[in-house]
């Protein structure tokens, strides 16, 4: 996920993809264009900033990081069950357990909405366990939006088997 | 853009208020805590949630929100139909996630 | 490959500032040891789900966790009230989180649906007003 080192000629393709494809949106504003020009967006945590006007709280050595998938969601249990690994999670919560919940799951960073500030147990904790965490003024709806329209996909992932789901 | 044109795009079903879906949806909110769309989701807003139990009906109508979609496949308690067919809130529901769906919706209004 | 670790965690209930201390560490243990990635999610979703039910609910638990080259058995043992009906909190959406649980993000009733799911092999156990026991198997595939 993160072999910035092990350069492949698809990621290479796909980095070329991704300049042409932030020309194309700086130069344009019609941007949903620009994400079915090339099958598979790579989005680094440095657009991520971008797209959502975000300031970096923890993990400013990480912002090479490349994402694909999110999840939304105010609510730990939810992520827990569905979130796949990889993914951002975005949400309003600001309490530790985002932090320890996100190392279970291999979650690659947070995003806080609504211009949250963690708490400094928080921040501590995420720079402890290397999570990176962003934060952006906009709410989750439009946070979700916008990094949809940039080609981000949802995740709805189920752990093991399913046999015994009885809703 | 009317709500029932939002259904039909995002391929919503719809378990109350089908009478109610000539109304004008201002644009979406994302949220699990009822504290926080008290506090921030706005008038005309469509409420994407997880949330099933009746208090999501209260939150919708003294808001004034234009309807509430249930993701991951959740469907309303028999509570929360019961009050938002009386207090005339939509309920729709869908197997997306949040972030897909409010990724849908927000392409559908920009 | 061959795998042989066991280790016991004592977690007190009620305290919230430390929970997922005990499953962060486990994962990142089992992953020293090369467990298979897809496995060590599982083992990691199902202890830290476990974790926070005895935070949440008991008053003090144990969680144990053997590996073998085979199989990965976890069995957490907790004083606390105990499950009354333990077919309704198996349920998807049942819970009786209060109000802290629930504005830390957790209290959906997902926990215990999620950790079956994890498991290949799963058994909860429980005595009112005594505690609580579950024990979970998650077999080691290296095909
Ligand atoms: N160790 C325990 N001791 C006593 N009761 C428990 C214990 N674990 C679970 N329960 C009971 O079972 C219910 C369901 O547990 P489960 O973990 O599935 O959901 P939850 O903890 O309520 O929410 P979530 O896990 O989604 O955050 C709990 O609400 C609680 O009533
Ligand atoms: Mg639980």
């Amino acid at each position: 996920m993160l072999g910035r080192n092990s350069i492949s000629f698809k990621k290479r393709m796909n980095f070329v993809g991704v300049c042409l494809y932030n020309i194309l949106l700086k130069s344009s504003r019609d941007r949903v264009t620009g994400i079915h020009f090339f099958q598979e967006m790579i989005v680094t945590l440095f657009d991520i900033i971008d797209i959502l006007d975000a300031k970096v709280l923890v993990g400013r050595d990480q912002l090479n990081m490349e994402v694909r998938t999110a999840f939304s969601a105010d609510l730990l249990s939810d992520v827990l069950a569905f979130a796949k690994a990889g993914s951002l999670l975005l949400t309003g919560l600001t309490n530790p357990q985002i932090v320890r919940t996100s190392s279970i799951l291999d979650i690659a960073a947070i995003v806080l909405v609504r211009g949250k500030v963690a708490p400094d147990e928080t921040l501590r904790l995420a720079d402890e366990l290397n999570i990176p965490i962003l934060s952006t003024r906009y709410i989750l709806f439009e946070t979700s939006g916008r990094l949809y329209e940039h080609g981000i996909k949802g995740c709805v992932e189920k752990v093991g088997r399913d046999d015994y789901v009885s809703l | 853009m009317e709500l029932s044109h939002i259904a039909k795009d995002l391929n919503l079903k719809i378990k109350c208020g089908e009478e109610l879906l000539g109304r004008d949806v201002s644009g979406g909110y994302v949220g699990d805590l009822l504290s926080d769309v008290m506090a921030n989701s706005k008038e005309g807003n469509l409420w994407i949630t997880r949330q099933t139990h009746q208090n999501i009906v209260a939150v919708a109508s003294l808001k004034d929100l234009a309807g509430i979609v249930l993701v991951q496949g959740k469907e309303p308690d028999v509570d929360a139909l019961e009050k938002a067919s009386k207090e005339g809130i939509p309920i729709l529901v869908t197997e997306l996630s949040s972030f897909d769906v409010a990724g849908k919706l927000y392409t559908l209004l920009s | 490959m061959s795998f042989n670790y066991e280790q016991s965690f004592t977690i007190q209930g009620g305290n919230f500032t430390d929970a997922g201390v005990v499953s962060v560490f486990i994962k990142r243990t089992l992953q020293k040891m090369g467990i298979p990635s897809e496995i060590l999610r599982r083992v990691a979703i199902a202890t830290y789900e476990s974790e926070i039910n005895i935070i949440s609910y008991a008053r003090i638990g144990i969680i144990y966790i053997r590996v073998t080259p085979e199989n990965i058995i976890i069995n957490i043992d907790d004083e606390g009230p105990g499950i009354e009906n333990i077919e309704l909190a198996m349920r998807a959406g049942y819970s009786t989180a209060d109000e802290k649980i629930r504005e830390m993000g957790f209290g959906a009733g997902m926990g215990i649906p999620n950790i079956i799911n994890c498991s290949d092999d799963f058994k909860l156990t429980s005595e009112v007003s005594k505690g609580t026991h579950l024990r979970i198997l998650i077999n080691i595939n290296t095909n």
